[in-house]
């Protein structure tokens, strides 16, 4: 096998790798298609679940519960995308109060260094929050000890409890914590996490929509 | 009647997501250029500064921690940092250099710190980049931006879901074009960009996600078999954790 087959781009004479820009732009249409299909397949498998999900969290807020949310990685960021949705949201949507307990740097690190990483988010719930509130937490592989550990904290302390995760939802599936889950079937981490964001947008929208029926 | 009112909620909501998702794939030619931009930078020890102001903030952290810590085993880590609170364009002159990215998010084009950070960026030499949404503002007409990509939805909540998948793709497209252009020049025993020596080793099991168990003189190791077609018992040349080519061996 000569090198010009393995790396067509390589001709000289060539100024732009035209080969890989070409199969770059097929994988980008691809990709791009994937996630449009996943997420319509949704509305159809979570719809009810988020339906009612807003209610229960809609009646929380209106009773002046918070929202408490929590993620590793970019999931971290997604509980942050949640707390900035709810506290600043784009007009007319009523502000809620809403936490993202991965972004309390000093307190994560501390108890890290301190106790466990494992303990990050749980030592957290049982400082802040109770029952009334609600606990959100998000992960791709639905295994995240802290996760687990966060979720068993706020079902003992009488929160409504909220999970995305992706493949089969994993240990979070089994964990009897969560009352509602929400599992995006796809065995891609990129393609879970896109979906996730639609997930929680979506329930955000509908808990606003159930305040504005309620009030 | 309720619950059909619910049901239509929901409908509605993911069906306002379909068009601009099937829009993002309409732009594979700008995403692509981009990463081939993005990856020559890397490929020249560049860095990448991510920036966004409220919601976008999120973005920034995760495009950072995307190419810093990869969710995806055997990709290599690649340099990256975010700004999320203050002016970016005085952050940003403080750490930059001319071979880095700067990758700014504004979900309606408009963010004047956003904007600011990218006139500066474009000054220094940095590549620019923008993640956009609405009608891209005037941050997508500015002459400082090298790369402009619009999420077309006026919804900050969809224009953020497919800032998502586009750095994603981002992300991962990069490293295709980073491992070409590394493994390129690899054909021979020795690579000409770092001058190591290519490893020749026997693949003894195929993994998922194209990595590998081969055979090494201290043991078995695990590699990426990306970027050949190979399989149990194939001799592979391996540079940098990366199989660049499959070894004809001689027969009889």
């Amino acid at each position: 096998m000569n090198p010009e087959s393995l790396y067509p781009f390589l001709s000289p004479e060539q100024g732009a790798p035209s080969g890989v820009l070409a199969d770059v732009r097929a994988s980008t249409e691809e990709k791009a298609a994937e996630i449009v299909a996943l997420r319509e397949s949704l509305a159809d498998l979570h719809g009810a679940r988020l339906t009612e999900c807003a209610r229960q969290m809609a009646e929380r807020f209106r009773d002046g519960g918070r929202l408490f949310s929590f993620g590793n990685g970019g999931s971290a960021t997604d509980a942050r995308e949640i707390e900035e949705l709810h506290v600043n949201p784009p007009s007319p949507a009523r502000p809620l109060p809403a936490f993202s307990l991965p972004h309390d740097v000093a307190t994560v690190t501390a108890l890290s260094n301190d106790v466990s990483f494992d303990v990050v988010f749980a030592r957290q719930l049982a400082a802040l929050a109770g029952t009334g509130d609600i606990a959100v937490g998000l992960s791709t592989s639905g295994g995240s000890e802290n996760l687990l550990r966060a979720f068993a904290e706020a079902r003992s302390r009488g929160m409504l409890t909220v999970g995305f995760a992706g493949y089969d939802g994993g240990r979070m599936a089994q964990a009897g914590t969560i009352d509602h889950l929400f599992v995006v079937p796809s065995s891609s981490v990129h393609r879970i996490q896109e979906a996730q964001t639609t997930l929680y947008h979506v329930l955000w929208e509908l808990t606003q929509q159930a305040l504005h029926g309620q009030s | 009647m309720a619950q059909e009112t619910a049901a239509d909620a929901v409908r509605t909501a993911f069906r306002r997501r379909v068009d601009p998702g099937r829009a993002l794939g309409e732009d594979a030619d700008l995403i692509a250029a981009a990463c081939r931009d993005v990856a020559e930078r890397f490929r020249r020890g560049g860095k990448i500064i991510t920036f966004g102001d409220g919601g976008a903030a999120s973005d920034a952290q995760h495009v950072a921690v995307e190419f810093l810590h990869p969710a995806i085993v055997g990709k290599r880590a690649l340099p990256a940092l975010s700004l999320t609170e203050g002016g970016f364009a005085d952050r940003l002159r403080s750490l930059a250099s001319p071979r880095d990215i700067a990758l700014g998010f504004s979900r309606d084009g408009r963010c004047a710190n956003v904007l600011e950070a990218l006139r500066v960026a474009r000054e220094l030499g940095v590549l620019t980049v923008a993640l956009l949404g609405g009608d891209g503002g005037d941050i997508a007409g500015d002459k400082a931006v090298d790369h402009a990509l619009i999420a077309r939805s006026d919804d900050p909540c969809v224009v953020k879901e497919l800032h998502v998948t586009a750095y994603h793709i981002l992300w991962e497209l990069v490293h295709v074009f980073i491992g070409e252009e590394f493994a390129a020049p690899c054909h021979e025993d020795v690579c000409i960009t770092c001058s190591d020596t290519a490893v020749r080793v026997r693949v003894r099991e195929v993994l998922d996600d194209g990595l590998a168990i081969v055979d090494t003189e201290n043991g078995p190791e695990e590699i990426s078999l990306a970027l050949v077609d190979a399989g149990p018992g194939d001799t592979v040349l391996v540079h940098a954790k990366e199989a660049i080519a499959v070894v004809e061996e001689p027969t009889g």
